[in-house]
């Protein structure tokens, strides 16, 4: 499989339950192979992957063994929590109160965001790429992202977050003491005072202060996060990130990669590869032996071959179109670059 | 007629939860009298956009809900005023809010979910609703944000009505969880992860293993390799995903693979193999 020359990130998206994991963890076999330097970062590899990787999950950077070659191959999952705090860190050293941004930590409200923000994994994730891909360390960062209808909802999490930062509504918000208040009531116009008041008779007012609070205490951080949010967002839309889908042969899941491809193309990003996982050579196998679940898949996978053929032309117009096959039960070490090798270009 | 149970469906992203929440709607509605609602919590509306409403039953209703449009219908409730809701709600203050209080979407739809029995908010002329819901991770947080929300603001009406919700999705008799699952490991793992921590929440579930494969009779050793390697790994798979979701003890549902091509043929032929208590 090749990349364009100046690719350095790598992101695979699909459907959950497609073989994305082991994918992407094949792909960064096969790169290292070829002498390469490649960090795989995996969201949540199952048992068997890990060990045939020979590789603990526990969110921190590992060299793995690889078979013979030049290249090294280092893996990690991410620690959630751990990443979501390096990001305020890393934000918060930025400003030049750094004790007055610590002060945010107590807000109830902040508290409940940040928990969701890191549960949700979809900033945390993109937050971990953008450093590794910032060091410099590495020739390819190879990302294996939460699944489908997320793949989306990781796309946007930048944008999703920046609207906290923006000036424009935290303004709104911002009026902590008496004095500052008339004063803003002042400037506010009539219709959005009565926004406040409505959401003060629908929520209650702890509630609300709450709120204020928040939105006073973020206005030191507004300017460093919103442009650390930037720049991962960037990385997203870089020429030098290329993004790989994956589907499974399943006409339902293949219908899906068609529209996810058609909207992540649309919105500009650097979709190149399509591979078909779990392409069923095996359907060529002559065999006397009859079998009603055997000839039920037969059947099925005959008619979904016919059936793919419409969206498969679509997808040559527009990708570069492989087909792989691997099996989740067994899985060793030499598997992950047998898995590569299989992997070929369908025309 | 107030609302009598909901139903949750939920498990890791493309087992087939849409599928079983589908069938599972479409079966009740087939055996029974009741209205009958098949809801899913999206943005867009895949159920809206795949199946094929005149060949489902009639008192079956089909619907899709956001934290939006749930506010929505609160705020304009309670307001008593749908252009004071729509004022309150299409500003930036409330969209950032929205953001900012992260459970406040969680807490739309399950105040939606719950407003029969609890006799506050919109009423909906439905007997039973079956929900296609999130996926796991983001699942647990939909049933965690009340009771944090309600120990966050102990006073006012976010406070009450928080309490109230939570009681209603840990009354078993009125609130019902099913875990749909597919027996590769990383389902499974997701899937007795998630039972725990409902459990620890007070919130029990059952499993319902989507596409379960008969493997039993096959004769392994008379198929030509790659198609042995192919079912033999399907076997083994199903049966490691039967031992661990045996140790949880809850209850296991199986639903069967469907040789089908079509969405909403699979459904059709899903709905009436469903068996579905009353």
């Amino acid at each position: 499989m090749k990349f364009q020359p100046q690719t350095k990130t790598i992101i695979f998206i699909g459907t959950g339950g497609v073989g994305k994991t082991t994918t992407a963890a094949a792909i960064a076999y096969g790169k290292a192979m070829e002498g390469y330097k490649v960090l795989v970062i995996t969201i949540d590899p199952s048992k068997r992957l890990a060990q045939a990787m020979n590789f603990t999950p526990n969110g921190k950077v590992q060299k793995l063994p690889t078979l013979k070659g030049k290249g090294s191959l280092y893996a990690s999952t991410i620690n959630h929590t751990q990443v979501f705090t390096d990001f305020l860190e890393k934000a918060s050293q930025k400003t030049e109160v750094e004790k007055d941004a610590k002060a945010i930590y107590k807000n109830k409200l902040f508290k409940q965001l940040s928990t969701k923000l890191s549960q949700s994994q979809d900033f945390t994730t993109l937050f971990y790429l953008y450093n590794h891909v910032e060091s410099k360390v590495y020739d390819y960062v190879i990302l294996d992202t939460p699944p489908a209808q997320h793949t989306l909802s990781f796309l946007n999490a930048p944008e999703k977050i920046a609207v906290l930062f923006s000036d424009e509504i935290s303004s709104w918000f911002r009026i902590s003491t008496d004095e500052e208040t008339s004063l803003i009531k002042k400037v506010l116009n009539q219709g959005s005072l009565k926004v406040l008041n409505v959401l003060q008779l629908l929520t209650g007012s702890e509630f609300l202060n709450e709120l204020k609070s928040f939105f006073d205490r973020i206005q030191t951080w507004q300017k460093p996060l919103r442009d650390l949010i930037y720049d991962c967002q960037r990385l997203l839309v870089s020429p030098k990130t290329e993004f790989v889908l994956v589907t499974n042969f399943d006409q339902h899941k293949f219908i899906l990669a068609k529209e996810l491809s058609q909207r992540i193309q649309s919105d500009g990003y650097n979709l190149t590869h399509l591979i078909i996982n779990m392409v069923p050579d095996w359907l060529d196998e002559k065999t006397e032996y009859k079998h009603e679940t055997i000839e039920s898949f037969r059947k099925l996978y005959q008619s979904t071959f016919k059936n793919m053929t419409r969206q498969l032309s679509y997808f040559h117009k527009h990708l570069n179109v492989y087909k792989s096959y691997n099996l989740s039960q067994n899985l060793s070490h030499a598997d992950l670059f047998k898995i590569y090798n299989q992997i070929h270009r369908i025309d | 007629m107030a609302t009598q149970k909901i139903h949750f469906f939920t498990g890791k992203g493309g087992v087939g939860k849409s599928v079983i929440s589908a069938a599972y709607a479409w079966s009740k509605a087939h055996q029974s009298k009741k209205n009958i609602l098949l809801t899913e919590l999206s943005e867009e509306s895949t159920f809206e956009d795949n199946l094929e409403i005149q060949k489902m039953p009639k008192n079956l209703s089909i619907s899709h809900w956001n934290a939006y449009n749930c506010l929505e219908e609160y705020a304009s409730n309670l307001l008593r005023s749908k252009t004071l809701s729509k004022l309150f709600l299409n500003n930036a203050i409330s969209k950032a809010l929205i953001n900012v209080a992260p459970g406040l979407e969680e807490l739309a739809i399950l105040g939606k979910a719950t407003s029969g029995p609890r006799d506050h908010g919109p009423q909906m002329d439905y007997d039973e609703i079956f929900i296609d819901a999130f996926a796991t991770g983001h699942f647990l947080n939909l049933m965690q944000a009340p009771l944090a929300f309600a120990e966050m603001f102990s006073f006012g009406p976010m406070g009450t009505q928080s309490k109230s919700i939570d009681q209603w999705i840990k009354n078993p008799d009125f609130s019902q969880v099913h875990i749909v699952t597919n027996t590769d490991e990383l389902s499974i793992r997701e899937s007795t992860e998630l039972y725990k921590s409902l459990v620890d929440l007070g919130i029990p579930a059952e499993f319902i293993i989507n596409k379960f494969i008969s493997t039993e009779t096959i004769q392994f050793k008379k198929l030509p390799d790659q198609t042995q390697d192919f079912f033999q790994n399907i076997h083994d798979q199903q049966g490691d995903a039967l031992a661990e979701l045996k140790k949880t003890k809850a209850v296991l549902k199986y639903s069967p693979y469907v040789f089908e091509n079509h969405f909403f043929n699979v459904i059709e032929k899903l709905s009436k193999s469903v068996e579905v208590s009353s």
